[in-house]
């Protein structure tokens, strides 16, 4: 998936959701090796920046998003949304800082609940959602029921972690039918059983894979996005898109339906954290397992 | 005035001093040479905590040793809106009890690589950081359901309590014990949640939080 560098560095990649790139905070992430302070300004502007300090090299993110610059812990320099230019030098307070002191700042957006980014140079076409298929016409994620899920962190290589999905992401098209269901050890054997959880059928497309789901007349799929933080390190983020028609309101007040889809959504939520932390100790296991031997077989 | 044997880059010690600052209650510090002098296994402080461990609090002659348990004296006795530590709530006192040992798990694992590391002390450093991110892990999977559904904070909505300052420092040093706390965003959010509450104070390694928004008048 990741062979060539130069191709790796010119491509969008999503760091965070977007929602949790909250003003006034920090978030420290990593991206092909590089470390990235991410940050919101108070009038919603995100920025990604190499993680150091121009100046002494300190981590940026253990400083301070005072809404319009970021502020170095170490000697308070402080640094412009946007552009990374540096505003202020404490030590030299009436000296306006040269133009050549700025911090790196790298290609970011915002898109489909995430915040992407980039490192190269050149900036690159973001990669459309792949279509889903079971929709008459294609769909984006704007048009449809999308709920971005809780991120994960791999401690393993992101080309595992794509083959672990590919080779079988399982999970229900409606989570109410997982009540009891077991979680665990459906992933290793890879087989595909009629339960409630519908063998889900995993494509990858461009950057996305698209795994759908089928089960007791409803159905749903869900895009995964992979962050390669290292070489050993990945985070899988995704999106679940409801494609049946959600369930009306029967005529409760508002208040109940509020409370009954807020209740749904959580479901959704804790059905796929649950799927994904399967799949995510499943891999990290077979990175751990010292290699098995191969056994010839036996059979003719 | 109570008196807290302290020393200053101990996070249980830095529990204690959150409580007492949160809480307005004035104190007085008496500092021990915990490193290179140890002398939290001198004589004279084994009469007082024989397990030769910090902190300890004498208030008015009533010793106290262990900081989980000064944090539930404290908060049961000096905050009168019961906030910290909700007398009468069985449940939340359950989870309140649960993360508490939480955190003496962290003790064990991110604590003792940051003695490692700092102050040289023989363990086993791999199993005390993959036993720290073990822990992190899961915290941060408790704290991003959490504010799926509206909590702040660990087993509370609106108000930390003692579970969280029982918590927070060791999370919040661990990267001296060599464990990086970049793979847990929402772990990142909580903290500065905490950096944010009334008298909070810092200790050498934790930085403070950013500004808060002003809020539109």
């Amino acid at each position: 998936m990741l062979k060539d560098p130069a191709s790796i560095v010119n491509r969008w990649f999503p760091v965070a959701r977007s929602e949790e790139v909250i003003t006034r905070h920090v978030v420290q992430t990593q991206l092909l090796g590089q470390e990235i302070a991410v940050w919101r300004d108070d009038a919603g502007r995100v920025n990604a920046w190499e993680n150091r300090c121009p100046h002494r090299g300190v981590r940026l993110s253990i400083g301070f998003n005072t809404g319009t610059e970021l502020r170095c812990q170490y000697h308070g320099w402080r640094y412009a949304t946007g552009s990374g230019q540096c505003t202020f030098i404490p030590a030299h307070p009436t000296q306006k800082p040269s133009t050549s002191i700025h911090t790196n700042v790298y290609g970011s957006m915002e898109q489909y609940g995430f915040v992407w980014v980039h490192l190269g140079p050149q900036t690159p076409a973001l990669p459309t959602l792949p279509t889903l298929p079971t929709l008459p016409t294609p769909a984006t994620a704007a048009t449809l029921q999308a709920t971005t899920l809780r991120s994960l962190f791999v401690e393993a290589p992101t080309s595992a972690v794509a083959q672990a999905l590919l080779r079988g992401y399982r999970f229900a098209a409606d989570p109410a039918d997982d009540a009891g269901s077991p979680s665990e050890g459906s992933l290793s054997d890879g087989s595909m059983g009629e339960d409630s959880m519908g063998g889900a059928s995993v494509v990858a497309h461009d950057q996305f894979m698209l795994a759908t789901a089928d089960s007791n007349g409803r159905s749903a799929a869900v895009t995964f996005l992979l962050q390669p933080m290292t070489e050993s390190q990945t985070v899988i983020h995704g999106i679940a898109h409801a494609m049946s028609p959600a369930v009306e309101a029967r005529g409760e007040t508002v208040a109940v339906a509020v409370t009954e889809r807020a209740a749904k959504r959580l479901a959704l939520l804790r059905h796929h954290h649950s799927q994904m932390t399967a799949l995510r100790d499943a891999v990290e296991r077979a990175l751990l397992a010292p290699t098995p031997h191969r056994v010839e077989p036996s059979t003719p | 005035m109570i008196k807290l044997y302290n020393y200053e880059l101990s996070g249980n010690c830095y529990k204690v001093r959150l409580i007492l600052d949160a809480l307005r209650i004035p104190y007085e510090r008496i500092d021990l040479d915990f490193y290179p002098g140890y002398e939290h296994k001198s004589p004279w402080f084994l009469c007082i905590n024989p397990l030769g461990q910090l902190p300890v609090i004498d208030d008015g002659g009533f010793i106290l040793r262990d900081s989980q348990a000064i944090l539930v004296y404290l908060s049961s006795k000096y905050d009168p809106s019961g906030v910290w530590y909700p007398r009468d709530d069985a449940e939340a006192l359950g989870r309140i009890a649960m993360w508490l040992g939480f955190a003496e798990n962290l003790t064990a694992t991110a604590a003792t690589a940051r003695l490692h590391d700092t102050m040289f002390y023989d363990v086993d450093i791999e199993k005390c950081r993959a036993g720290a991110h073990a822990l992190l892990r899961i915290l941060d999977e408790h704290l991003w359901f959490a504010e799926q559904e509206g909590h702040d904070w660990l087993c509370s909505r609106d108000h930390p309590t003692i579970a969280d300052i029982a918590c927070f420092p060791y999370v919040m040093l661990s990267e001296e014990g060599g464990v990086s706390r970049l793979p847990y965003p929402a772990i990142r959010r909580w903290t500065d949640r905490l950096k944010r509450i009334p008298h909070f104070t810092l200790m050498p390694g934790v930085f403070g939080a950013s500004p808060p928004q002003a809020s539109p008048a």
